[in-house]
This record gives structure tokens, sequence and C-alpha cells, in this order.
């Protein structure tokens, strides 16, 4: 890493370079480039990588996402600004209303259902009941796989003909139970929100553990000497104490699946018959497979004007617990 | 009495239920990644009928897997050096050093942890076309980097913010200059927290689909994660064991990891989350 010191001008690298630190004469104010440079040099070097690379890969592109959503572009040939269209356009798009309503469907039953497993599970470890350890270990595997895996995996086992459910429900006589569970439209949306769900329940619960375990042992002291029931345990001690970790929990989770993407389009591509579509799928066909980038553009900017909202409120809500 | 026990059962069997909804699909995962395509077939859910690893050495040395999971395990190891690297050093640069643009950059790095990522894919793909970056390992690691960089940076200069500075200090009065300060004393101090940051960057780039698919389109430049999807749903003539076996594989490396540091991926995990 000293070797980066020859990276400051030669010509005054000799003395002043460690005096003005080491010396209790710092007085004399730098003026002029130069001496901008050798009061900085180590901010602005270790800086500016990061800048370019978040600069090239992130602002420019949304600079670019914004300007491009007013213009009507097939990537070959010349843009046409076509000012609002775009817009108006999405207004009026019964499928990109659909894949709100596809979200939010999924945004429900994904938040909740992530945030409540995570608190039981985690609320049953920090009570240390018989074999925490294991069920700790187990929980958590599914957040560290490859979501296309998990995809290909659990399209293999909602498969109707040989896939695993179907089959084992055969086995146990409930043939009666059997379904299309990806290629029947009023299902899919569910069977896709049990596999994220399987995915990320994990994760809630370890993070709601580390709360948990930061929680007084004593106060838990003087609710067994007041006899209080694992019920009320639960909602009356454990739950207002971790109320933090809920919110942001909650946050994240709403975030997380406005932006779901992987799981869906290697699993269904959307289908069948848009029923699966969500937002993040829609951008894809409509900039991949239609090659509109224009508009796929604005549903971008809608989807990131969406996000950053839902944060915006989220750092609010976690600002105003902080004062509390 | 009797509801405490009604409770504890009712625990007990959440925590029972879920850890075979958990494993179960795993095993069969496994299980069936060394059967033969027509064992699969005749019983998906039996036991093979004796381990062969015939489906890895096809998947290895015979599919695409192979390319596609070396191309995954360089651009995901690129990736976390330049991100601990870099975090380390702009973390380090946002915590000690005054520098007129500190606030700026921490604004503009705190923006775009609520940025989300997917929805720039249509300009990063046009971007990388021009640069002549798509198909390019080098390219894809550098836009990783880019997505990583926010989130590890503000972990890395809360660290240093907590960080006494009294060392640094000292070895400032002893001579070091700020370069050599930062390499003598602020690197091998900031060692504890790189684990965290590789832990919260891991999963997400070993995983990452979208900009793959989307960037990494000729032969020979996928990664696992797109190649595993193409293996999977659409293609009706795949072969079940290469199949369970190309799974098996992208998820053999992150659970040996597991295996082997589950109480230190879990803290990181917990750590990185609550900032």
């Amino acid at each position: 890493m000293s070797r980066s010191t020859q990276l400051s001008p030669p010509e005054t690298n000799g003395d002043t370079d460690d005096e003005p630190t080491a010396a209790p004469t710092h007085a004399r104010p730098p003026s002029g480039p130069l001496a901008f440079w050798k009061a900085h040099d180590l901010p602005i070097l270790f800086i500016l990588p990061t800048v370019l690379l978040i600069g090239g890969f992130m602002i420019f592109p949304l600079g670019y996402s914004i300007v491009m959503s007013f213009f009507d572009w097939n990537g070959l040939t010349e843009a046409t600004f076509t000012g609002l269209d775009n817009y108006a356009r999405l207004i009026a798009d019964s499928g990109f209303w659909g894949a709100v309503q596809n979200n939010g469907l999924f945004l429900l039953l994904f938040t909740f259902f992530t945030v409540s497993l995570g608190f039981i599970f985690a609320v049953a470890i920090s009570r240390r009941m018989k074999g925490w350890r294991i069920y700790r270990f187990t929980f958590f595997i599914p957040f560290i796989l490859v979501t296309a895996v998990i995809a290909v995996l659990w399209a293999q086992i909602y498969e109707p003909t040989h896939g695993i459910l179907n089959s084992a429900l055969g086995a146990i006589g409930l043939e009666s139970w059997q379904q299309l569970w990806l290629g029947n439209p009023t299902l899919t949306m569910y069977s896709i929100s049990v596999i994220a769900i399987w995915q990320l329940s994990g994760w809630t619960m370890l993070l709601y553990l580390g709360a948990m375990e930061a929680i007084d042992e004593e106060i838990h002291d003087a609710a067994t000497i007041d006899g209080v029931s694992s019920w009320q345990r639960c909602w009356y001690i454990i739950a207002p104490l971790v109320r933090r970790m809920t919110i942001v929990l909650v946050m994240l989770q709403i975030i997380a699946a406005i932006k779901t993407f992987d799981l869906i389009w290697v699993l269904t591509k959307g289908g069948p018959f848009y029923a699966s579509e969500v937002m993040g799928t829609l951008l894809y066909r409509t900039a991949f497979e239609q090659q509109d980038f224009g508009y796929a553009s604005t549903v971008a900017v809608a989807m990131t004007v969406i996000v950053m909202v839902s944060t915006l409120i989220y750092l609010k809500f976690t600002k105003l617990t902080d004062q509390e | 009495m009797i509801a405490r026990r009604l409770g504890l059962s009712a625990g007990y069997a959440a925590l029972i239920g879920w850890t075979l909804f958990v494993a179960v699909p795993l095993l069969f995962m496994f299980i069936s990644s060394f059967k033969t395509h027509g064992e699969f077939l005749r019983a998906p859910l039996a036991l093979p009928d004796g381990v062969q690893l015939e489906n890895y050495r096809v998947a290895l040395f015979e599919s695409s897997l192979g390319g596609s999971l070396i191309n995954s395990v360089v651009v995901t190891v690129a990736a976390l050096a330049l991100i601990c690297t870099l975090s380390m050093m702009a973390g380090y640069a946002l915590s000690r050093h005054t520098f007129p643009g500190n606030k700026v950059v921490l604004i503009g790095l705190v923006a775009m942890l609520a940025m989300p990522v997917h929805a720039l894919v249509v300009p990063v793909y046009y971007f990388m076309e021009e640069l002549g970056m798509r198909n390019s390992l080098i390219g894809l690691t550098l836009l990783y980097t880019a997505f990583g960089l926010p989130i590890s940076i503000i972990i890395m200069r809360a660290y240093f913010e907590n960080l006494p500075r009294a060392v640094e200090e000292a070895a400032m009065v002893d001579g070091c200059g700020k370069f050599g300060v930062f390499g003598h004393v602020a690197v091998p101090l900031a060692k504890a927290s790189l684990a965290t940051i590789a832990i919260i960057n891991v999963v997400g780039l070993w995983s990452e689909y979208l900009f793959s698919s989307v960037l990494m389109t000729a032969p020979g430049s996928r990664t696992l994660p797109v190649d595993i999807a193409m293996l999977g749903t659409g293609q009706g003539g795949a072969d079940f064991g290469l199949r369970f076996a190309g799974l098996s594989l992208a998820t053999i490396p992150l659970l040996i990891l597991y295996l082997v540091f589950s109480e230190r991926i879990m803290k990181g995990i917990t750590a990185g989350a609550v900032k």
C-alpha cells in the first residue's frame, strides 16, 4: 500500500509529506490546486474508483433510462421523441396493471408469511427448544441457494405428471388434490409465493433471532416468576421488544417483493396467460423479447419510483422509531 | 400447565414440520442426481439403484456446465476481491478524511441503496454493448462490483467510525505517512469486517441471473445460474439425472462454505442487515 505514496507529485513528496501530521505546526492554510491535491490525495484516490464504477453502472444508466422513457426506440433505428406518450400508454396498459396486481398479491403473501414464520421460528429457537441448533442451521439453507436452482428444483416438484408433489399425493390416496400447480392461472401466483416463502423464512428467522437474543434475560426471568404463558410472552413481551426489527423486515420484504424477477422468469416466464406476470418480468419481456426499449424504460422508471418511495417511507419509519 | 404443554408441542410441530419442508426438496435434488434418466422416470421418489457419479462427470466435462461453473467462480471471486478492496478504501476515506465531496458521495451511496438495479437492465445492456464488454467476464465483474459497493462501503465506514483512532494517531506520531497508516494500521484492523462484507455479497454474486442472462449470451461466456435455468424448465428432452447433477453442482460450493463457517455466516448476515 505504501507504493501509492509515489502517486503524489514528486516535487513536494520529500519533507512536507509526513511533517504536517507529525509536527505540531499544522497552521499554514494550504492554497492552490497543488495544495488541495496534497491535502486530499488519499480520499480522492480512494473514492475515485467507486465514483467511476457507480457513476458508470448505476447513475448514468438511471439518467439514460429516464431520458429513454420519453422516446420510442427499438434499439436499431433512430429513437424518436414522443413526449409523455409512453407514460400515457403505461397508465392505459392493462398488462402493466395486471403485473402490479400480481406483484401486490405476491407482496402480501411473501411479506406476511416470511415475517410471521420468521418470528415464530425465532421465538422457539431463542427459547432454546431441544434441537435448536439443527433448526437454525436447516432453516437458513434455502437462503444460500441460487434462485435459478430453486426455480428448476421446484418446477420438478410441481411438475403435473411425475413431479414429487402430485406423485406423493397420489401415493397417499389424495388424487383429487392433485393440481396443475403452475399451469393453473388461479393457482400459479400462490404456488410461486410458497417457494419464495420457503427460500426466505430462514433469513427473517435469523434476523429476528439476533434481535431476540439481545433481550435482557432478566425480563424473561421476571415473566416466568409472574407465571406468564408462552402466548402472552410472545405477544406482550417479545413482540414489542423486537418491533423495530419487524418494521425493518416488513419494509425490506416489500422492496424485495416489488423487485422479484429470477424465480418467476425461470419458473413460468410470467405465464400461463400472464397470470404470474410481475413488473420485473414485464420489463424484461418488453425490452428483450419485444425490443421496445423506450416503453421498457418507462416501466423501469415506474418500478424505480415505486421502490424509492417505499424505501423513503421505510427510512422515515425507522427514524421515527429511533427517536422513541 | 396444559396450555404450556400445548404451546410447546405446537412449537415442536412447527419446527420439525419446517425442517422437513426445507430438507425434503434438497434431499430429493441430491438423491436424484445419482440416478439415471430412466431410473428417475420409473420412480421419481425411490432411492437410486446405486451411487453413480456418471451424471456429475457428464455435467462437468461433457456439457456447458463445467465452463459455466468456472466462469461463475471467476466472477464471484474477482468481484468479491474488488468489493472488499474498494469498500475498505472508500469507507476509510469517508470516515477518516474530511474531503469536501464526502457528503455528496455518502448521500449518493445511500440513494443507491434504494435503487432497484433490475430497472437498469436496458441502459446497462446498451452501455456494455457500446463499450464492447458484453460476453466479457471483466465487464460483468465490474458491473457486479458497482452493485455491491454501496452497502459494503456504508458498512465499512460505520466500522471505521466505531474504531478508536488512537493506534492510527500513534502511527502518525511515529512518522508513518497517511498511506502508510492505511496500509499498516487500518487494513489489518479492518480484516475482521471484511468477512461480513464477503458474506453479505457472496450469495447475490453467485446467484445473479438477470444481468448475466442479458449480457453473457455467447456460448462459453454464460454463468452457472443462466446455464442452470436453460437446463431446467422448458426443454422437454433434457436428461433428468444431468439436470439434478447440475443443480447440485451449483449448490455444493456455497453449501460447503456454510457447513464450515455457519456460525460466522449467520453472524455476518445479522450484522450486515441491521445497518
